[in-house]
């Protein structure tokens, strides 16, 4: 157990048929988490790199053996095609969805390290023929021991006369335990109690953490959270840090070391902030650190705590100590695209879906 | 050295002793509490270790309690450490269990791990002497199921 817990999974997956003794010991409960928690522990964490071009391709960047390593995962791009988008991930397992558009709204369930896929049934929703569908977002949990999850989804729509300053929301969410979808409902097809117009960023600046899936929301004067939590299947609003919202800065929420940050850049300077929540709407500064490569570098994730990843028009990516100033090119093989990527730190994991 | 210094003795199952400094031997959490909570009389018995493990157990620590020693020498230590015959590492796994040291069991597990990460299963029977209790047709069934992770 001490050992197997330090392997990868594709050669646990090979040890599987050793023998009857091997087989049950890495189906077990317990290998899945001990496994789990170890790659967390020792941040070995890897990235995945889902490029939206002509030629859809996925390519995986580990750190685990000190420097980073891109794997070739060719193999895996056949399944992505580009037909899927991304939604976020928990656990080593992704969440993803036919792009946007067309009738076929199916989502599924991913593991990258194991090559598990399951697909959701589809949610038919009883909208109002008058609301125009303007975006939405997703999340998920997954208990990595029994493999069963949970996906929460919320479509935005627009009303019959594009009135932006209220919001209106379906939200529907998705048991696999029960197989089935149960619709949430609020008055006036309302989630959020602030009126105003917002964005809520997708896929970046999304997470799960403790029984509850977050979304960081911009408001025209500020900026928080909108958090649903799985056990009672209700939202709630929570207040970002107190720094008056301008959409010439730059936000953005992480998670890091199991919890939320909210990461802060102004437009005009190369200072960033690193907040981090104690409790719901109770913010603390942790750290400010100066980023200089580029003007205006997107967060795409952090090997941990001390070492943000940051993706660039000029530089492609990097990943930056904030300790030692020390800036690591990871170097990719089309960074002439660097807009269409969407980039996830995760960890790899056994768990099997259901 | 300081008079206050304490010497323990060390027994293994091979009837050999080892004297050695407290200060370094509590580096095994199963030692430590034996001295904290005062059972211990002349001689530890360490019946689940043999001399020849228990000396390798001694130099990692004698190495890593030694002062002035630059991260970069306990690398190379370290490196050197590992790099003994599976015997004697499966040896080591167990010795560190016992003695509950988990930066040697730390070690020498990774090292295992890195040893048998590109290994077929066929290899992973003969190294830790594992009997095949799958039928063929069994064994093919699981094998088809990840048949990728033996490309």
């Amino acid at each position: 157990m001490e050992i197997l817990q330090r392997l990868p999974v594709k050669p646990l997956l090979r040890f599987k048929c050793t023998s009857k003794n091997w087989y049950s010991l890495i189906n077990s409960h317990m290998l899945i988490g001990k496994q789990l928690n170890y790659h967390e522990s020792k941040n070995k964490l890897k990235m995945l790199i889902h490029s939206h071009d002509d030629i859809p391709r996925v390519d995986i960047i580990s750190n685990s053996e000190g420097t980073p390593v891109i794997e070739n995962a060719d193999h895996l791009s056949s399944f992505l095609a580009n037909t899927y988008l991304m939604g976020g991930h928990v656990n080593g397992v992704f969440l993803f969805k036919k792009a946007c558009g067309g009738s076929d709204r199916r989502m599924g369930m991913w593991n990258p390290a194991t090559r598990g896929v399951t697909t959701l049934p589809d949610a038919h929703f009883l909208l109002q023929p008058f609301f125009w569908e303007s975006g939405g977002f997703t999340g998920f949990e997954l208990d990595p021991f029994t493999g069963y999850y949970k996906v929460i989804w919320v479509r935005e729509f627009y009303d019959d006369i594009f009135e932006t300053s209220f919001h209106r929301a379906y939200a529907a969410v998705y048991s696999s335990s029960k197989g089935s979808w149960r619709f949430i409902k609020h008055k006036d097809h309302r989630i959020l109690t602030t009126s105003g117009y917002y964005s809520c960023t997708y896929p970046d600046s999304t997470g799960y953490l403790n029984g509850a899936y977050y979304w960081m929301i911009t408001w025209i004067d500020d900026c928080g959270l909108l958090s649903f939590d799985f056990d009672n299947e209700v939202f709630r609003e929570i207040s970002g840090p107190d720094v008056p919202y301008s959409d010439r800065r730059q936000y953005n929420v992480i998670l890091i070391d199991g919890s939320i940050h909210f990461l802060i850049k102004d437009d005009m300077s190369i200072d960033f902030g690193l907040w981090f929540m104690i409790q719901p709407g109770v913010w603390n500064k942790l750290v400010t650190f100066q980023y200089f490569l580029t003007s205006w570098p997107n967060l795409q994730g952090f090997w941990d705590s001390n070492t943000p990843i940051f993706v660039s028009e000029l530089d492609g990516l990097t990943s930056y100590d904030i300790n030692t100033h020390e800036i690591t090119h990871l170097k990719l093989r089309y960074k002439e695209y660097i807009c269409s990527f969407s980039i996830f730190s995760y960890k790899e994991s056994l768990v099997t879906i259901k | 050295m300081s008079s206050s210094t304490k010497f323990l003795t060390l027994k293994t199952c091979d009837d050999k002793k080892f004297v050695l400094d407290e200060a370094i031997a509590v580096r095994s959490q199963t030692i430590k509490n034996m001295v904290e909570d005062d059972c211990v009389s002349n001689v530890i018995p360490l019946p689940n270790v043999n001399s020849k493990t228990m000396t390798k157990v001694i130099e990692y620590w004698k190495k890593h309690s030694e002062e002035g020693v630059s991260k970069d020498v306990l690398m190379d230590f370290d490196k050197a450490f590992v790099k003994v015959h599976h015997s004697i590492l499966h040896a080591l796994i167990l010795a560190a269990n016992f003695l509950n040291d988990k930066e040697i069991l730390d070690m020498m597990c990774q090292e295992v791990a890195d040893r048998i990460k590109g290994k077929t299963p066929e290899e992973i029977r003969k190294e830790f002497d594992i009997k095949n209790d799958f039928t063929p047709e069994e064994e093919e069934e699981i094998r088809k199921e990840n048949a990728w992770a033996f490309e």
